[in-house]
């Protein structure tokens, strides 16, 4: 018998995700839209490995109670695919965009051994004027700037993640499945280790691995496009008008099965049955990750 | 490691060099404690322990030791990993080159507590003597990490050429505050002597009661509002709250010492300012 979340078919498949490498940062300014705007800024341009280098976005916003430094801030999660890769895009993209936003500071939000760069690169904007400070067993750094000083934590660590967590929404109509992925990213946007680095939280152009053009390492799923139905072989019927993808990376495979169980459950009881058609998941038939999240038992 | 309990049989009449007795960690019997040597300033004599201190068997890994011992210098000396408690006066020296650890001091200490600390935490009930975290004797740099809590007074040249770590002084300090600081951290609740920082390189001296501060050695004073002064004072919050929740206030900035080219700085605390009817 078919699995059903409030009235919506869910189909017995499963979500194919692999190991990332993945690190949390906290950014507090002098308020939070401060803070924000340079969260927004630094996971700007990040929403797919595949072109971006990382995939980055904000997990949320944190009380003046939760921040080293009593300010308010914000909390992001950045993904690779490679340790390399992470100690590439994170100095960089901390330098061009929280180093220049006003009033804001830069912390490390997790835990462990393998470490990545952040105020140890960052330093030498201070042009032989910056201060190293060793403040409760952390080193940080202390770069003058215009409004002030600039303090940023020396590094912040890299650990093993999971990224490519996803579900499909498929929908009668744009307006529907629209309605439920804004009620997925909703359910989804509490939960804590875990982002969903796509515009709004989801992705119209999921892909499959190649492509007809040689040089090209991802190329549209057309068995996933309404408007090719009748010319490629698809799962699904004419009354599929809209697919809209949720993709979650997150710190560990349970906090992937959590986001995927509360996104799915929002969607359906948004739109219902006759919003969605019914909810799918994307994969690779289980040969490219090692992570396979089965609707089923992740809806159990 | 096992902890034990030394009870002072009788009033020192003779300084004592106990850095010997920072071995006690590795004893397992009483006989074992009780034969560490204490060099004395007399040639002619050689101590032990067990001529001292009655010995017993700790319930915990704390080495605890009762009674005025302020004959004894460098106690602690190179200290790691547990906790050396004091309950009473100490001489010089204590926790001189300590690397990890914690010693508590119930009473007061003579000068050069923590004297080229490497890290740990020294704790200190009462007052302190000069040299609080400064080089050893013929040495160039003071403590180079850990952090030195004193909530008594504390005498001249506290953090003397210190490279690295914290010094808390509650209350009231001598002359010469963070003189040849090159780095670390010395933040003073009380009222402090003059010379502060003179010949600091780099370094932070944090003042919660404005001192003379030589305009010529460091430039005018400019109003600050620095993180990282909260992160001490989170730091801080559990040992010094007092002074803790005024770190969080914007502060007063004087730079220097100018004279050596130096970057430290001082920084001073504004009072609290009482709410207007």
């Amino acid at each position: 018998m078919t699995l059903q979340i409030a009235g919506v078919p869910v189909e017995d498949t499963f979500a194919e995700a692999f190991d990332m490498k993945a690190t949390r940062l906290i950014i507090t300014a002098h308020s939070l839209q401060w803070a924000r705007d340079a969260a927004i800024a630094m996971t700007g341009f990040a929403t797919s490995v595949i072109a971006c280098g990382i995939e980055a976005a904000i997990e949320c916003e944190l009380s003046t109670e939760e921040t080293p430094d009593k300010r308010p801030g914000v909390a992001i999660l950045a993904f690779a695919v490679s340790g390399k890769e992470l100690e590439k895009q994170i100095p960089r993209r901390a330098g061009q965009c929280v180093l220049t936003c006003p009033t804001t500071a830069l912390f490390s939000g997790i835990d462990g051994e393998k470490r990545i760069p952040l105020g140890n690169m960052l330093r030498y904007f201070g042009d032989g004027y910056q201060i190293s400070k060793r403040i409760g067993g952390s080193r940080f750094w202390r770069i003058p700037v215009m409004d002030g000083e600039f303090l940023c934590e020396a590094d912040t660590a890299r650990v093993d993640a999971v990224g490519g967590g996803n579900f499909l929404l498929m929908g009668r109509s744009l307006d529907a499945v629209a309605k439920a992925c804004r009620a997925a990213t909703e359910a989804i946007s509490p939960l804590a280790g875990v982002i969903t680095p796509f515009p709004g939280g989801a992705t119209r152009s999921g892909s499959k691995v190649g492509s007809k053009y040689a040089g090209l390492v991802a190329s549209t799923n057309e068995s996933f496009c309404p408007t090719l139905g009748g010319l490629v072989t698809q799962s699904f019927g004419g009354e599929v008008a809209a697919i809209l993808e949720i993709v979650i990376d997150g710190l560990t495979p349970e906090a992937i099965a959590s986001a995927m169980r509360a996104g799915i459950q929002a969607a359906c009881e948004a739109v219902g049955p006759a919003g969605l058609v019914g909810v799918s998941a994307g994969n690779y038939g289980g040969k490219l990750g090692r992570h396979h999240f089965l609707l089923r038992e992740v809806l159990r | 490691m096992k902890g034990w309990n030394l009870t002072l049989i009788a009033p020192f009449q003779i300084d004592l060099d106990a850095s010997s007795l920072s071995a006690v960690g590795t004893c397992d019997y009483e006989h074992e404690v009780c034969s560490i040597t204490l060099i004395s300033s007399r040639p002619d004599r050689s101590f032990v322990v067990g001529d001292w201190f009655k010995v017993r068997p700790g319930t915990d890994d704390h080495v605890t030791i009762h009674g005025d011992v302020r004959f004894l210098h460098q106690l602690g000396y190179g200290w790691t990993e547990s906790t050396l408690r004091i309950e009473g006066d100490v001489g010089t020296g204590l926790g001189a080159t300590m690397r990890s650890g914690c010693i508590e001091v119930f009473g007061n200490t003579m000068a050069s507590a923590g004297w080229q600390m490497r890290g740990g935490e020294i704790r200190i009930s009462g007052d302190t003597g000069d040299y609080l975290g400064g080089p050893l004797p013929g040495r160039r740099s003071g403590m180079s990490g850990g952090r030195i809590v004193v909530n008594g007074n504390a005498g001249h040249h506290a953090g003397h050429c210190m490279r690295r770590g914290t010094i808390v002084l509650q209350g009231d300090c001598g002359d010469g505050v963070g003189t040849d600081m090159v780095a670390g951290t010395i933040v003073a609740g009380g009222t402090v002597g003059e010379f502060v920082g003179a010949g600091m390189r780099r370094g932070t001296v944090i003042l919660a009661k404005a001192p003379a501060i030589d305009l010529i050695r460091f430039s005018s004073p400019r109003d600050v509002d620095l993180s990282f002064t909260r992160l001490i004072a989170s730091e801080l919050a559990s040992v010094v709250p007092e002074i803790a929740e005024a770190m969080h206030r914007p502060m007063s900035r004087y730079l220097g010492d100018r004279s050596v080219g130096g970057q430290g700085e001082i920084l001073v605390m504004r009072p609290k300012v009482a709410a207007q009817r």
